[in-house]
Order: C-alpha cells, then structure tokens, then sequence
C-alpha cells in the first residue's frame, strides 16, 4: 500500500505510516490532510488492527503457498484428529467422576427443599474433587422413565448410563460412579494415589476372606492374572454399586452389554430384588470370565456406611465411617432415615475436619 | 562483618573492637574455603543416582507393599487339579467304550439329592464327579487309582473317563504349540466301538496332515455342568455339550488360537484342507462373511453388520434355512471368545425352557439382544464347514444348493438322522467314501 501511493504533501511529516492512518480513515479526513495528533482511544485501536489485518494480508498475497500450508495445518490440528500433526484440543481426563443425580427427578412427588440442598451440596463436592485433580465429571439425570419402568429395567438405567459416558469420554480411562447421597470427605486424596496406582495390592479378588452372601468362592476356569476392571466394594448385604469403578476395555463393553438380558432377567426377576447388583452377583457367582477381572475394596475406602446403614450389624467396624475415611455414602437414608440431617453433618464434619490450625472461626 | 580477616590465627577482638564483641566460632572460617564448584558437582551426580539409577527404591516398596497377593490358578471342569502331557492329540481311550457301556453313567458319575438351607422343602438333584471325592494329595490319589485299577478293568475304564476332565496340554522342548485344536465330543451309547474309532481316528488323521491339535471328550463326563441324566437323551439338550466342551478344550490348549468344534455326527472329508487358509486368515475371511444376514433367515429383523471386519471375529457359525446351527463352529481362543462360550454355556440359558434348539436358539438369543457379541460374530456359508448329508441328492444341483453335501466338500454333517443305527450307517457310508479318495490319491 505504502509503496504505489506516495503523496509529497506540503503538511507531511514525511512519515509514509502516518499516511497510512489517514487514508484508512478517510472518513473523518475528508477534506483536510492535516496530521492526526489527538486521536481517540478507540481510533486508534482501529488504525492498530487495520495495521496488522493489513500486513497480514500483504503477507498472505506475497507468500500464497506457505499461507495456504499454514492455513490447512491449523485447520487440520483444530478440527481433525489427524495423526503427525500437533493438536492443541484439551486432553481428557484419566478418571471421569459419573454423579447420578435428580434421582426420580419429581416425577412421582414433588421433591422437597431438603432434597434440592442434599442435591446441591453433593454436586458441588464432587465439582470441587474433580476441580481439584483434574478429572472428568458428568451429571446424570435419574429421572423416572417409562422404559425402566415396572418390571422392565427398573434401576438398570444405570448400565446405560455407563455406557453414555464411554461414549462421552473417548479417552478417559477409569470410570467411577457415584450415587447422589454420597459425600467426598477428604476431597484432597486423589484416587490414583488412594488405590489405583496400587490396584493389585489394594483390592482382593477372591470371596473366601469376606463373602456376606456365601457366593461359591472358587469356579472352575478363573484365571486371576488378568488386569481388574471393575473396582466394587461389598457391604452387609452383597455387593454395592453406590460407589464402584469401571475400566474401559473390551471387558467392560461386552459386560456392560450383556449385564440386561431379557431370559436371564424373565427367570430371575423375582428373586433379584436390587436388580442391576443382583444380576452381577447372579453373573459373578457363574460366569469365570467376570470373576477374572473384578476386584474388590474393603468397604470404608471408597464407600464407608454411616451409623443406620447395615442396621443387622451395627457393631461390627468394617462397615463404618470413621474420621478421615475417603468417602461416605448414605446408604439408604431415603427410606426411614434422614437424608439431608446426614448430609450436612457430613458436610459439617468434612469441613472440620480440614480447618486450618490458624482459622479459629 | 564475621570471618573478615578470618583465618588459622584468628584471635578475639572483643577487647580491641569497640565495633564488636562477640566471639567467632573457630569453625566459620571454613565457610570461605569450602570447594563450591565440588559442590555443584556433588549435587548433580546426587540427582542423577537418586533420580536415574533409584537407589532405594526398596524404601518406597516397603510402604506400597511389593508382593502381588498370590491367587489360585485356574483349574478344570469337576476337579482342582491336572495332568501334564506332552501329546497334542488329547482324546479318552475309546477301547474302554464297551466297559463304559457296562458300567453306565449311574456309576460313572455320582448323583444325590439336596435340600437348599433356605428352600428346604424343594429337594434338588445334583450330579457330582467322582473327582470331587479324590485325596487332595495327587500322589496319595494316584496310588489308591492304582490299587483300584489292579483289581478290574472296569475301574481302569472309570478311572481314565473320571481324569480325563484334568488334562493339560504342555509342549515338550522341541515341540511347536499347536494353533487350531479340533475338538469334537463323542457319546460311547450312541455309536458302536467301530463307529467310535472311525470317527475319533478322522480326527486325528486330519490334525496329523494340518499339524493341529486334537481335543476329544465323552459326552458323558459334562454331566456335572448339565446336572440332569435325562438331557443327554434329549436331541436338544445334548447339543450344550459342545459348549462344554469348547470351554474345556480351551483350558487344556490355554495358548491354541482357534477352536474348531465338529460334533460327532460328522467327517472331515478332505483331509488337505488348511483351515487357515481356508476360512481363518483375513484375506480368506473378509470374502467369506455374510453381511447384513438375518441372524433368523430369510428375513430376521437382526442382521449381521455390514461394516464388519474379519480381524475382529471370534466366533464363526453357519445357518441352516430356518436357524442358526452349531454343529460345526469356530470360537478364537482369546479373552473375548473365551467370554462368549461363557456366556453362552450360562446355566441359565441351559434350563431355560423357551429355547426348543437348546444352545442354538441361545446363541440365536445372545445375537440378537447383544450387539457386542454380534459385532465379533460372522456367518458364513454352511457348505464351507457344515454341509449336510441328504438320502436324495442329485449331483446336478451341486451349485446351486446351499446345504447338502456334495462329492468335494470339506465336512459331511448328519446331524438329523433319527436312530444310533441310522446315524452309524451314514457314518459308514462316508468313512467308506474318505477311505476310497485316499486309496484313489495313494
């Protein structure tokens, strides 16, 4: 621009840049050719900006085919998955905390202030967790529906679910899901530091230490060196699902499929009282290929019960909360017991447990 | 201030000083002459070795706890333990099939009733295997079989078809492991010793010619897992042997890739054929699978996907018109296969009474409701692995027909044939026929 126009102009500083500005804003300029001197804030960003749009075309038109290079890399980093070529999106988790919450969602009754409070103070724990060790949550809706309904797949929604968030996290690895009336107590241990760098060590596989529902402990085929994929904990009454662990592999998919099966589910429906548990345990007890690669955790790492839970065994300490376990889960307080009274003691509990020595308030 | 004039004749100044008055220690005057740029390179080689080379990583085990839990190893069907052998063609001896005839199954297996503790008032039947009453101690066990078998040949016959279950294939030191096993199950009450013999011997020979290895069982010592007498009278429910013994054959070939299961009512009829050229190489493989095939032919809602890829199958079955079939199937030996069987053989499909083709209509099941499984699922052609025997069969249809078996196919099946004479006289009809090719190649 600056070479084809040269003016020799009586008022000219000689400076071809300010010439520049004054033709980019012929506008205000019309008539007279004077130097600007006193130029508003926003003008000024302006003549800025055209400067630049201006070099930069200049360099686009001068240099098309290192432009047009430049152009497809940047596109193909940004919005493809191109292998060879850096790409700048987010990486994805390694855990992905999945939350059920909104839990009959007020289809059936209208769900009560406490309800909305218990709601909130568990998302926004988990937030802060995930917030804290970058890991991956996601809200899920339990809304009653008619397909789980009745005798069909109540409570099996579960299952999908998991699988929705596979879908949703493509690169995530564990996956750990959380029932809404659970509370993380010790938001500042990451789980990989809790057990997963320590699977093997940390988990048993094996029922004859504890087994609560006298499942066979040993069939036949079960060959323990395969990697765990899926970490659950057993409570009082068998296993418990409120806080349990899934990895992704082939594994997981095909048991995340075959997990509902109409036959199985025909046969058994009356017998399996906490369907989607039920079904596993019915699973486990027959299937080698499942035993192979669940293991599991003592109940108070990732799933400690408050006093009330487990009511048939209140004496006995494996089941318990005690101060600094990891996680509590109150288990059950929606029948009978007080959901939201529980969850702000915890609450409460949590938040002295981590005072600062030097906050006296 | 300190350590100025420091040096080996330092002496208090306190008394000529007004500026200070306190005494230095003797040992400041080091400061100064301390190497520094030793002291550099100490620290570089200290985070070298601590990083890089890890000293004391045993401290950190001490605290992680370095040992792996140690859990039981696996173990087969009926019994927690196995015999090793170095013999790649694994089948019982068939001579003892007339003393297996003698003793009847009532002896070979033990039956008993059970009350549950929580239902006692429905008493349940449960067949056990007599391994479950073995000593625990296999050198005791093996010297009490030893005494048992002096006595009778009958106990020789029943102690063989009760250890059978244990065997374990372990290659010697110059042996190959064998990659595909064909596995058949054979029923000492249905065909006579001779009928017997040729087919177990068909095997063999076919396994010598590839190099594969050979995987036979009774059908009667998977009546533990069927837990009823009668269902191996029942055409259908027999059929869930094969499952069985799909399952074992698995464990005692823990490293064989591909298991191919022929049911007895069948022979290899062309003994030159490479399987893994023929049907299990990828390249042989992705022209062969049907896709979009109606897992309920000819116009099932379910399908076969149409994106599917031949190094992703691991299970291959053929159709007849009207139903999947299973009397020739091939299931790959890793995790997922392993998987399917289990699934499949889930006693809970066994007994369940909606399915009138027993293991066929479950598979039929699993497909269609399992999209997972019916991804790793193809169906090829019946006539590739299963063509069947037919009374009528002219040789001019030979293209155009889809089941029957016609002079050049790979297996003749005869799966419908209504008696055990019947059967054996088919059976006969084409172990002549083999016999006449070879002589003809020889």
């Amino acid at each position: 621009m600056s070479t084809n126009q040269r003016f020799s102009l009586p008022y000219s500083k000689g400076k071809l840049d300010d010439l520049n500005d004054v033709e980019s804003h012929s506008e205000e300029y019309n008539n007279t050719y004077k130097p600007i001197k006193h130029q508003s804030i926003i003008s000024r960003i302006r003549s800025y900006i055209n400067q630049i749009i201006s070099r930069t075309t200049n360099f686009a038109l001068t240099y098309k085919k290192i432009s047009l290079l430049l152009v497809t890399l940047i596109c193909l980093s940004l919005f493809t998955s191109t292998p060879f070529i850096p790409h700048f999106a987010p990486t994805s988790p390694k855990v992905v905390i999945i939350l059920a919450a909104n839990e009959g969602g007020g289809v059936l009754k209208w769900k009560s202030p406490q309800e909305w409070s218990v709601e909130r103070s568990s998302i926004a724990n988990k937030k802060q967790y995930a917030k804290l060790h970058g890991y991956g949550i996601t809200i899920k809706d339990m809304t009653i529906k008619k397909r789980y309904s009745h005798e069909w797949r109540e409570s099996w929604v579960k299952v999908d679910i998991m699988k929705q968030a596979m879908r949703e996290f493509p690169d995530s690895e564990w996956f750990w899901w959380l029932d809404l009336h659970t509370y993380i107590m010790e938001p500042q241990i990451s789980l990989e530091q809790h057990f997963l760098n320590n699977l093997e060590n940390a988990t048993y596989r094996t029922l004859d230490g504890f087994n609560p529902l006298n499942l066979p402990t040993t069939i036949p085929y079960v060959d323990y060196s395969q990697p765990i994929d899926m970490v659950i904990t057993q409570d009082c009454g068998g296993f418990n699902l409120g806080s349990f662990l899934m990895r992704r592999s082939s594994w997981s998919e095909l048991l995340l499929d075959i997990w509902w099966d109409p036959a199985m589910y025909e046969q058994m429906h009356m017998q399996w009282e906490h369907n989607e548990q039920d079904a596993l345990e019915t699973l486990y007890s027959t299937n080698a290929w499942i035993r192979e690669r669940v293991g599991f955790l003592p109940l108070r790492l990732i799933n400690a019960f408050p006093p009330g839970a487990c009511n048939d065994q209140a004496d006995d300490p494996q089941y318990f909360f005690k101060n600094h376990d990891f996680v509590i889960n109150m288990a059950g307080c929606e029948w009978g017991r007080d959901c939201w009274g529980e969850m702000e003691h915890y609450k409460a509990l949590s938040k002295n447990l981590h005072k600062s020595w030097w906050h006296f308030w | 201030m300190f350590g100025v004039s420091g040096g080996p004749e330092f002496k208090p100044r306190y008394n000529k000083s007004k500026n200070g008055f306190l005494p230095l220690p003797a040992t400041f005057n080091r400061i100064r002459t301390f190497p520094r740029k030793n002291f550099l390179g100490l620290i570089v080689v200290i985070i070298f070795f601590w990083f890089f080379l890890n000293p004391f990583h045993f401290i950190g085990s001490l605290f992680t706890g370095g040992e792996f839990t140690h859990y039981p190893p696996p173990y087969p069907l009926t019994s927690t333990q196995t015999i090793v052998t170095n013999s790649k063609y694994i089948y019982p001896p068939i001579e003892q099939a007339p003393l297996l005839r003698e003793l009847t199954v009532h002896k070979l297996v033990k039956e008993s009733r059970i009350r549950d503790a929580n239902f006692p008032e429905i008493e349940k039947n449960v067949i056990t295997s007599l391994n479950a009453f073995d000593d625990p101690d296999p050198i005791v066990q093996k010297q009490k079989e030893a005494e048992e078998n002096a006595i009778s040949n009958l106990s020789v016959a029943k102690n063989t078809f009760k250890n059978h279950d244990k065997v374990v294939f372990k290659p010697g030191k110059n042996q190959n492991y064998p990659d595909i096993i064909v596995v058949t199950a054979v029923d000492f009450e249905k065909y006579t010793l001779d009928g017997l013999t040729k087919i177990v011997q068909n095997r063999v020979d076919y396994a010598h010619n590839q190099g594969y290895g050979v995987y036979i069982r009774w059908y009667q010592e998977f009546l533990p897992i069927l837990n009823s007498l009668t269902y191996l009278q029942l055409k259908e429910k027999a059929k869930w042997v094969r499952i069985y013994c799909l399952r074992a054959a698995m464990f005692s070939f823990p490293e064989a890739k591909w298991f191919w299961y022929i049911d007895q009512d069948g022979l290899i009829m062309d003994l030159s054929v490479d399987l893994e050229e023929y049907i299990l190489n990828r390249d042989s493989l992705e022209p062969l699978m049907l896709r979009e095939q109606a897992i309920i032919p000819p116009n099932g809602a379910i399908r076969t996907y149409k994106n599917a890829k031949a190094e992703n199958m691991r299970l291959i079955i053929t159709q007849s018109d009207s139903k999947v079939e299973t009397q020739s199937l091939i299931v790959k030996s890793d995790p997922i296969g392993k998987s399917i069987l289990e699934i499949w053989g889930n006693p809970l499909f066994l007994n369940y009474p909606n399915f009138p083709y027993g293991p066929d209509s479950a598979l039929t099941h699993i497909l269609q409701w399992h999209p997972y499984v019916l991804s790793k699922t193809t169906i090829i052609k019946s006539r590739l692995l299963s063509s069947r025997h037919a009374e009528k069969n002219t040789p001019d249809n030979a293209k155009t027909n889809t089941q029957n078996y016609f002079d050049g196919d790979f297996i003749v099946t005869w799966a419908d044939c209504e008696s055990p004479g019947r059967c054996e006289k088919v059976l006969d009809k084409y172990h002549q026929k083999l016999k006449d090719s070879s002589t003809k190649a020889t």
